[in-house]
């Protein structure tokens, strides 16, 4: 019977206990204080934990191996470029963000400066950030149902955005943090064991690398599946230029955009707001990129790993065709059933599901919040109690949820790799200079914070769109070397010529840099 | 609607909380470009210095490889080690305790 593979056992498992999470942290959503931020109580261990399942998406959990595997040398400085933002977001912005307190990244916005078209702008860039990172995590979860379970792509959409509608918008805030920080748990154990047996079957990284680097040719049994021989040149492959970084200029500018990306991604900036004091924000920020730095280090070893064993050749058929035809993000499925057999692939599968909800419950808690709080409760019901104000956040969901369904069946041929790094560069040139200023510069003004979005974000859609109408020297994949510092320069002159701050700015100051919790 | 006045105008900042501002931002500006400087010179020497950046140091790993996919990961924890272990210590109480000999600035 097919639900006795262990890839429905564990799948199952997942889905039977995301409900019964969802169902017991129910109670915890009657207000808006546990709804948006489950009322500020999450220690740095829970908050960190998931923060690192908001971060580590399926595009990390799949898709860097599987980089590494394929690219080599530039699958890992892909990496690379991810693993650095939310050191920068510790460092800069987390304390001072949690000690402001509120519920939504526009929150900081409208607060600072007063201002409802700040609120306005900073939803609108939210919306959009939202948008570019729900699409590629709804066709992740899509293309897992198509491949391993046979289900069409519609219906994996489908299946997706109710699970998620159901997961937050019953859940909320406490359901989803419990959820996350289990789901990230989840694919690191995948990983942890993954590892735990290649090590154990000899798979010493260095000497893996020996191998890798001094191998030049046809890849064994190959050409039986993919038609021609597969050839591998190791020298080409543990060097630079094989995939996004082929010029200084262009990957300086994709690392730019994904380095700076991260202090500006709505879903991990408000779950500061859930821990009960600035101290155990910073701690949260710690635990959380324990987990990435040993989890990305993991993936990077196991795409190593998986091209050693796929180098080396005498794989069954079906898994040597996961390597070959299944696309880079395979190389962890195959590679757990090389190593491990179907019971470690069910795991993987199930890991994989955990990193999709994990990323999407996220962004829509985000995006709930930007159209529930921020939109409703400011600008279309400014008298709403307290029950309506959930209300709006429950059909809030619901909306994202039609909103991000059509975004995942737009994009059925998209790159998501592509997608997850336009969505960094625009957060990257909108919100990270907004925040970073906002923090820390008493002089940036509200139409110079308006002005830093909007070009921002302008710009990054007109070279991501656009780049026919871009100088071909000035065309990069992820257009952070231009966007970035257009944002940051951006508010500052308009700060500058504006030279109008508010009144109460020493007060904000004081507010979130002060001693204390 | 809060009333907006010059930035020209604004009072200083409470002595305390500019000093706590300025030392704090002192320390997350030398984290933050020690570690950008990481990120940004291993791309840098892949293209400037090749050869240098292919000395292997583990088997058949490069100098690259190892700071990249490994040297990197250590350095993220410990950037953000160093920053909450000043922040939770003795950073602050030092802070007050330097706030009281007088000297502060102004953001």
């Amino acid at each position: 019977m097919f639900l006795l593979e262990p890839k429905y056992i564990f799948t199952i498992i997942l889905l039977a206990t995301i409900v019964g999470i969802t169902f017991a942290t129910q109670r915890y959503t009657k207000s808006t204080v546990n709804f948006y931020v489950g009322g500020r109580s999450f220690g740095w261990a829970l908050n960190g934990s998931a923060i690192a399942g908001d971060y580590l998406s399926a595009a990390t959990f799949l898709g860097l191996a599987g980089l590494t595997f394929a690219f080599g040398y530039d699958g890992i400085f892909y990496t690379f470029c991810f693993s650095a933002g939310l050191t920068l977001l510790t460092v800069f912005v987390a304390g001072p963000l949690r000690k402001f307190g509120a519920y939504t990244v526009p929150d900081f916005l409208a607060q600072r400066f007063h201002s409802q078209s700040a609120r306005l702008v900073a939803v609108i860039v939210v919306l959009a950030i939202s948008g570019f990172y729900a699409a590629p995590q709804i066709l992740g979860a899509a293309a897992i149902l198509k491949m391993f379970f046979g289900a069409t792509y519609q219906f994996g959409v489908l299946f997706t955005v109710i699970v998620m509608v159901f997961y937050v918008g019953v859940g909320g805030m406490k359901g989803t943090t419990i959820n996350q920080a289990l789901e990230i748990w989840i694919r690191f154990g995948a990983f942890i064991i993954l590892f735990a047996i290649a090590v154990s079957a000899g798979y010493n990284y260095g000497k893996i690398m020996e191998l890798l680097v001094s191998f030049q040719g046809a890849i064994p049994d190959t050409a039986a599946i993919a038609g021609t021989a597969i050839m591998h040149d190791g020298t080409t492959w543990e060097w630079t230029g094989g995939y996004l970084f082929k010029t200084l200029p262009s990957t300086i500018s994709i690392l730019f955009g994904l380095v700076f990306g991260t202090l500006g991604l709505p879903h991990i900036l408000l779950r500061f707001y859930t821990n009960p004091s600035a101290r155990e924000a910073r701690l949260s920020g710690l635990f959380a990129i324990g987990i990435a730095s040993v989890f990305f280090f993991l993936a990077l070893y196991l795409g190593t790993v998986g091209r050693a064993v796929f180098v080396a050749g005498g794989l069954p058929e079906h898994v040597a065709a996961y390597f070959t035809t299944g696309g880079t993000n395979m190389v962890i499925p195959a590679l757990a059933e090389a190593l491990g057999g179907r019971w470690l692939l069910g795991i993987v599968v199930a890991g994989a599901f955990a990193a999709v909800f994990s990323n999407l419950s996220g962004l829509f808690i985000a995006s709930t919040g930007a159209l529930g709080h921020d939109i409703y409760t400011h600008f279309i019901n400014t008298n709403a109690d307290e029950k309506q104000k959930v209300k709006a956040a429950r059909w809030s969901t619901v909306i994202c949820g039609v909103f991000y369904g059509i975004l995942g069946l737009m994009v059925e041929t998209a790159a998501i790799g592509h997608l997850v790094g336009l969505a960094f560069n625009v957060a990257a040139s909108t919100f990270a200079p907004i925040f970073i200023l906002g923090i820390w510069w008493r002089g940036m003004t509200e139409k110079g914070a308006i002005a830093g979005m909007l070009v921002g974000l302008i710009s990054s859609l007109y070279f991501i769109f656009l780049p026919q109408f871009v100088p071909e020297a000035m065309r990069f994949p992820v257009p952070g070397l231009w966007t970035v510092p257009l944002g940051f320069l951006a508010v500052y002159v308009v700060s500058k010529i504006d030279g109008k701050v508010p009144a109460d700015v020493n007060e904000f100051m004081a507010k979130i840099h002060s001693k204390g919790e | 609607m809060s009333t907006k006045i010059d930035y020209k105008d604004l009072a200083p900042l409470d002595r305390t909380i500019s000093y706590r501002m300025s030392k704090e931002i002192k320390l997350c500006l030398w984290l933050g470009v020690v570690y950008l400087a990481y990120m940004f010179i291993v791309p840098v020497l892949n293209f400037t210095a090749p050869e240098f950046m292919k000395i292997r140091v583990w088997g058949g790993m490069s100098l690259t490889w190892f700071l990249t996919a490994i040297g990197a990961m250590f350095m993220a924890f410990a950037i953000a080690a160093i920053h909450v272990y000043f922040y939770t210590k003795d950073f602050f109480i030092s802070a007050e305790m330097e706030e009281k000999t007088g000297k502060g600035a102004d953001m």
